[in-house]
């Protein structure tokens, strides 16, 4: 891929694409997971498109100084789904609805829902993709130290939205 | 109480979450010269996936409920507009749950707007139908958000184990209270955070002073901690085009590392950052003491503004 990345044909062809396919080949279902997580809701598949979408056009931003394929891969989802967050809340129209026609989340996912859209990040990347640290902050682009605090901030919350005696690890 | 491990709740969690099947890779990539649909708006809510939570593994939920068919359960409030039964499956009472936040209505003043979590049902799971309880008297209002679930009628002995989808949405339901809330608290009667709930008032965000003619705002939604949302917003539109004015904390948001930068502008004294592609542009920057973030976010319409006119209306925000 490094014939691929790091260079922006001026016309992609199909060649151009398989490669970047068997690039992305083995990262797909980490994206896929990351976007189920992070997206609004009903719309994790319209994200995974728009951050292959996105990947594509951006190759060329791709440093492997700066971080593995696969984390790169795992930003473009992140930020493709906080876009896709801020676009639920431009367009979305405020409307009646019947009470019946809404959905309740269990505790945890709900405490979740609760998080800053970073703080999310760092805890679906490190709990759920099972990320150490130095690797949510290539995705994050920020300091590992910067996550651990990302992190406990979030941990805090996630407490006391709980509201259960969770123990300070 | 003993005490819990939030980490090792986490991960259990994790450890439960069913596998993903991605959509093809191959299909995907040969939709690379489509427009995406990222916004697709509520039609995609109702027949969308939901992520999914699969409590029950672990949780086994013995359902409060006393009667014997399940529809009308001791201790659960009153499931009105809900049908006792659907198909072979009957409504049982879950728990209760709390909401996400409040908005005042202009004009309005008896009016709320109670945001609740929205989730969908793939078919891989049951989902809560939740009813709002409000309780009010001269001091406080509490909003419950009471749960129930269409599950099948258990085996004797056995008891329910809730398979439950957790949306990441949310959306709103109008309630009418007897009276305004005025200087009345507003609660949530169930949420582990006993902090009053601040309902948002849609007069408070910031606002332009100067917007390109045509440009009517269209939506405003405040802060909200509860709800995970960093910025208090407004939008503004004109036709396809889409004007959103955000402001919020220092640290709110994910700095994209791969926005490309198109540009460096002055905004009323401030350096300001204008990034984006061929579907959006956002125009960034701090203020000075507070360090609050400030972004214009412009969804491209086909009249295009200009960045001088993005500049002009970023410099009018009160």
């Amino acid at each position: 891929m490094a014939a691929i990345v790091g260079r922006a044909p001026l016309r992609p062809g199909t060649i151009e694409r398989e490669a970047f396919g068997a690039w992305v080949d083995p990262h797909w279902a980490t994206m896929a997971h990351l976007a189920r997580r992070l997206a609004p809701a009903g719309e994790w598949e319209d994200v995974l498109q728009e951050a292959l979408g996105a990947a594509w056009r951006k190759r060329g931003q791709y440093d492997p100084g700066r971080g593995s394929p696969r984390n790169w891969l795992l930003a473009v989802v992140a930020d493709q789904a906080r876009k896709g967050h801020r676009r639920r809340r431009a367009f979305d129209v405020l409307e009646d609805g019947a009470v019946d026609d809404v959905r309740a989340d269990l505790d945890l996912a709900r405490a979740l829902r609760r998080l800053t859209a970073r703080q999310r990040a760092a805890i679906e990347l490190h709990y759920y993709l099972g990320l150490p640290v130095a690797e949510v902050a290539e995705v994050l682009g920020c300091s590992p130290g910067t996550v651990k605090s990302t992190l406990s901030d979030a941990r805090a919350r996630l407490r006391r939205e709980l509201g259960e005696e969770y123990r300070h690890a | 109480m003993p005490e819990l491990d939030l980490d090792q709740r986490l991960r259990d969690d994790a450890a439960r979450q069913p596998e993903i099947v991605p959509p093809p890779l191959d299909a995907a990539l040969a939709r690379l010269d489509v427009p995406a649909r990222l916004h697709t708006g509520r039609v995609l809510l109702a027949v969308a996936a939901c992520v999914l939570l699969v409590a029950g593994l672990a949780l086994a939920l013995t359902l409060a409920t006393g009667g014997e068919d399940g529809a009308t359960p001791v201790g659960g409030p009153s499931a009105s507009g809900l049908p006792p039964t659907r198909g072979s499956e009957v409504l049982r009472y879950v728990r209760n749950t709390g909401f996400d936040g409040a908005l005042l209505v202009p004009g309005e003043p008896r009016a709320l707007d109670v945001l609740l979590p929205y989730g969908t049902d793939a078919g891989e799971c049951s989902v809560f139908e939740p009813q709002l309880v409000i309780t009010q008297d001269a001091s406080t209002v509490r909003v419950r958000v009471a749960g129930y679930q269409y599950l099948p009628k258990p085996k004797p002995g056995q008891d329910y184990v809730g398979f439950t989808c957790a949306g990441a949405g949310e959306r709103a339901v109008r309630v009418t209270l007897d009276e305004p809330l005025g200087d009345r608290t507003l609660r949530d009667a169930i949420a582990a955070d006993k902090r009053p709930v601040v309902p948002g008032d849609p007069a408070d965000f910031p606002s332009p002073a100067h917007l390109p003619a045509g440009f009517h705002v269209t939506a405003a939604e405040p802060a909200s901690a509860a709800a995970g949302r960093d910025f208090a917003s407004r939008t503004y539109s004109r036709g396809d085009a889409t004007l959103v004015l955000e402001v919020g904390p220092p640290d709110a948001d994910i700095e994209s590392p791969l926005d490309h930068v198109l540009r460096h502008v002055d905004v009323d004294g401030h350096r300001a950052t204008l990034t984006g592609d061929g579907s959006e542009q956002v125009l960034r920057w701090s203020e000075g003491a507070s360090g609050r973030v400030r972004q214009l976010v412009y969804y491209l319409g086909h009249n295009y503004l200009s960045v001088d006119e993005l500049v002009q209306v970023a410099g009018s925000l009160s």
